[in-house]
Parts: C-alpha cells; structure tokens; sequence
C-alpha cells in the first residue's frame, strides 16, 4: 500500500500508521476452497433470522444462564493422565455476570512443572479464561504448589501475575533464563494448539509468562515435550 | 460461478478477511464472516458491473453488510485472547520474538477493538484491507477529503488510547 503524498497521515500518528500498515493475518488456507464446498452444495448464508424466531430464542438462552447462575454451579473436573499429562483441573465459577451474553469463565489449573528453573517440579499455571463466541484469556498465574494438591490454593504462593496486558520487570535481572512447554491446552479450548513461554531467574523470580500460538502446534506438529 | 468466486477469493480473500481480523478478535470469527461475503459476493456476481466499482470494493460493501447482520444477530465481546492470534503473520524465528509480536499486536488490537464503531470500520478498511482513501470514499459513500480526516482523528484516538 504506497499511500500518495497527501494520504499520509499527520506527524504525530505517522508512527502508529507504520505499525498499522505492518500488522497482517492470515486465513487458513482451506477457508477458500471451504467456501467453493459451500457454493457447490448450494448452500445459502445465513442473513439475519427473522424476529420472532430470534426472540424466544434470546429468552431461552436467558433462562438457561439464569437457571445455570441460580444453582451457583461450581463444576470442578479433575483427572490424572498419564505421567507426561499433569493433572488438568477446569473450575466453572458461576456468577453475577452470568448471562446469555457474559458467559462464565473457566480457569485451567495444570501442575506440576519446573517453571521458575528452582530444579524441583512443583510449580503449576492457572490461567482464567472467559468462555464466549470468543475465548478471552484474563489472568495468568505461576505458583508454587506448596501444600502439594497440583492445584491453586491458598497455602500456595503465587509467584507471577498478569492480566492481558504485557508485564515485564525493567531493568529485566541478570541471570534469566527461557523454557518453552508446547504444546498443550493451556486455554481451556480443548485442543493442544498452545505453548507456554516462561522468562525466570532461577530458583524462583518469574518474570514474564505468556501463552503464544505455535507454528509447530497449528500445523499439526506434536512441538516440544512438556517436560 | 465456482470459477469466479475462485479467483475473487484469490485476489481479495485476505483483505476481506484482514477487514474482520480489525473487528474481532477471533480468527474463527473472521473466517466465518468471509466465507459468508464470498457466499453472498458470488450469488450477486450477475450484479457487479466493473464500470462502477473495482471488484475490491465491491466486494468489501458486501463485507460491511455481512459486519452489519453480524452485530445485528449478537452482541459480542471485544477482548483479545493472548493466545488467539494464530494467524498473525511476521518475520520472527524464536518463540521468544513471537510471543513479544503477540503481544504488541493483541494491545493494538485491544485497543482498536475499543474504539468507537466508525473509528474500527475505517481502521479495518484502511489498514485491514489495505485500501486507498479513494477506495474508502467509494465504500463508504464519503467525499475523500472527509475519509482523510476522519481517518486522521480515528489513529490520534487510537494513539491516545494506547498511551493511557
């Protein structure tokens, strides 16, 4: 996109421009010939559904959520894997915000790894998820998983936290070092299409964790073991 | 038809779907809302005379309509999931680079996702679909000079929301 001279914009956002001009995504590459199936099938879009259908709908839905938020449901799911599986723990806490269009979140507990490099398996990640159209990811934790249940309690102590913006300590300390545990299911989106990246100074500063989507687990590889 | 919508998805898939990458964050989201223009584009495609509009514009006013239903069937969430950028495309070996690309994008993205609708149509037009402000005046109907500064004042909102 070479922009004529007075299409560029003024001084002050040129720079945002820039950045905006370099951010590009990518389809999947089986969209296009997804939609020649369609097309082939004769199959239409969908257009807006008329009212009165979308309505009892709404309702529906509504009451669901209002039924689901009045049982206070608290679902917690455990299971033990095999030894290269750590214990997953999916917690559906129901709430005030519990309707038809703010879904409940969900928070994955997975432990017991080495994530702050102390030499001792006995860290675990709980990472709070908003399930909707969209999953949302809201909060990161490490811990320490001191009392030994592989999962976040109270007696545990958290090393780490974030929200969805990026924290970074700086100056960033001497000593760091990177470990990368892909690929697993760290969103609560039933695929293990995530990777898990932790900076840490041994034996117990956590100093960034990020989830990132790996090339390897998109493509299907199996990418790096988890331990 | 199935030769046409072939080479119109070819040439302008991306940026109708960069378009939607601008207003969602989730790629799925995106992917449907293409394969639903594209659906819409060929049906119409006995309409399109290429004497009033290029094909990319054409086709990104049938985007605007599929956007338009879209929020009219559901109201949705603008976050940007740190681990929903599986389609971001970029020039970074290590995982490292990656995660540090991620995160720059997913706060761009957050923050256009919070800015206000006119502001995130022009955004995704420009930017998403990579159109010139001309393309944009005949998308949207407007005089070009009114896209330029509409534009302008949209990134110094975006600029001004990234700093707080």
């Amino acid at each position: 996109m070479s922009a004529p001279r007075e299409d560029r914009p003024p001084l002050d956002v040129r720079g945002l421009d820039d950045t905006l001009r370099r951010v590009r995504f990518e389809p999947r590459a089986s969209l296009g010939p997804e939609v020649l199936g369609r097309l082939r099938r004769g199959e239409q879009s969908k257009g807006a559904a008329p009212l009165r259908w979308r309505r009892p709908t709404l309702l529906l839905s509504s009451g669901i959520a209002a039924l689901a938020t009045t049982l206070g449901a608290a679902v917690v799911v455990s299971r033990q894997a095999n030894r290269t599986e750590p214990a997953v723990s999916m917690l559906a806490l129901g709430g005030a915000s519990s309707t038809a269009t703010f879904p409940a979140e969900t928070t994955v507990d997975r432990c017991c790894f080495d994530l702050d490099g102390g030499g001792r398996a006995d860290d675990g990640i709980a990472v709070r998820v908003a399930r909707g159209q969209q999953a949302a990811i809201r909060e990161i934790q490490v811990y320490e998983d001191r009392d030994g249940s592989r999962s976040l309690t109270d007696a545990d102590a958290v090393r780490f936290v974030r929200g969805p913006r990026l924290i970074v300590d700086n100056p960033l300390p001497a000593g760091l070092r990177t470990r990368r545990y892909c690929c697993a299911d760290y969103d609560g989106g039933g695929t293990r299409d995530d990777g898990l990246l932790v900076v840490a100074r041994p034996p117990d500063r956590v100093v960034l964790v990020g989830l990132y989507s790996p090339p390897e687990a998109t493509a299907g590889h199996p990418g790096l073991p988890l331990h | 038809m199935e030769q046409r919508c072939r080479e119109w998805y070819e040439a302008h898939g991306t940026a109708v779907y960069n378009y939607f990458r601008f207003h969602f964050p989730s790629p799925d989201v995106a992917e449907d809302l293409t394969a639903e223009t594209f659906l819409k584009v060929v049906r119409s495609s006995h309409r399109y005379e290429a004497e009033r509009a290029s094909p990319r514009t054409w086709i990104l006013t049938f985007a605007r309509n599929v956007l338009i239903d879209h929020h009219r069937r559901a109201r949705l969430r603008r976050w940007v999931p740190l681990a929903g950028l599986r389609d971001l495309v970029y020039d970074a070996p290590s995982p490292e680079e990656r995660l540090l690309r991620e995160e720059e994008v997913a706060e761009l993205m957050d923050a256009v996702g919070d800015l206000p609708a006119p502001d995130r149509e022009l955004l995704g037009l420009r930017y998403g679909s990579g159109l010139e402000i001309s393309e944009i005046a005949a998308v949207l109907g407007v005089r070009e000079g009114s896209i330029r500064t509409r534009l302008w004042r949209a990134l110094g909102r975006l600029r001004k929301a990234l700093e707080e």
